[in-house]
């Protein structure tokens, strides 16, 4: 079966994300991304993560931490990707201070992709936003 | 004279670089790990797509 390959952005947007308000000063997730069936995310070196975390009033700390995950479908194992400051995930546009990924991973379909967090405060997922760049590759007809 | 020397030391290094071409495969072949060639990441991917 044939496969092609699209340049994609993930977002707080897809479909296949799920935003999980977060609890003050633990690590808990606020964003899980499961890859759908038929579907393989590439990550690579250069794509680019960034975030914009709020509470109902304001940004998050820029020395809260923030991690993201990749974790297996049965939720048994997971590898962290990037953990560390929020402070270096906050630039969208200027490539010189943009965080990149820093690594190439395939990720199946029914992996999930997890951005977790511990803020200060308690974070509303409905005023974040986020982005992570990534190549989808599709099974076609 | 001189042609025949030329040409029987041209054979000799002939046969010498032969030989150590056949010890090169030989090496080569013998380190080679059977199943671990490089795959493509496209080949990577349609190997993970027919799984799921």
């Amino acid at each position: 079966m044939p496969v092609k390959a699209m340049e994609h952005i993930l977002s707080q947007n897809d479909p296949n994300v799920t935003l999980t308000t977060g609890t003050a000063k633990i690590m808990t997730d606020i964003v899980v991304y499961k890859v759908p069936r038929h579907t393989v995310i590439e990550l690579r070196p250069q794509d680019i993560f960034s975030a914009y975390l709020k509470d109902a009033g304001a940004e998050m700390l820029g020395t809260d931490q923030v991690q993201l995950l990749l974790r297996d479908p049965n939720n048994l194992t997971q590898e962290i990707i990037y953990t560390g400051l929020y402070e270096v995930l906050k630039e969208f546009q200027d490539a010189q201070l943009v965080k990149h990924v820093g690594l190439a991973k395939l990720i199946p379909s029914d992996f999930q992709l997890v951005i977790q967090a511990q803020a200060t405060t308690v974070l509303v997922v409905a005023n974040c936003y986020w982005q992570i760049t990534c190549k989808r590759w599709a099974n076609l007809l | 004279m001189d042609f025949w020397k030329l040409l029987s030391a041209a054979a000799f290094i002939g046969v010498v670089w032969l030989v150590y071409q056949r010890q090169l495969e030989k090496k080569a072949a013998s380190t080679a790990t059977p199943g671990t060639a490089t795959q493509t990441t496209e080949q990577q991917v349609t190997a993970l797509l027919a799984g799921g």
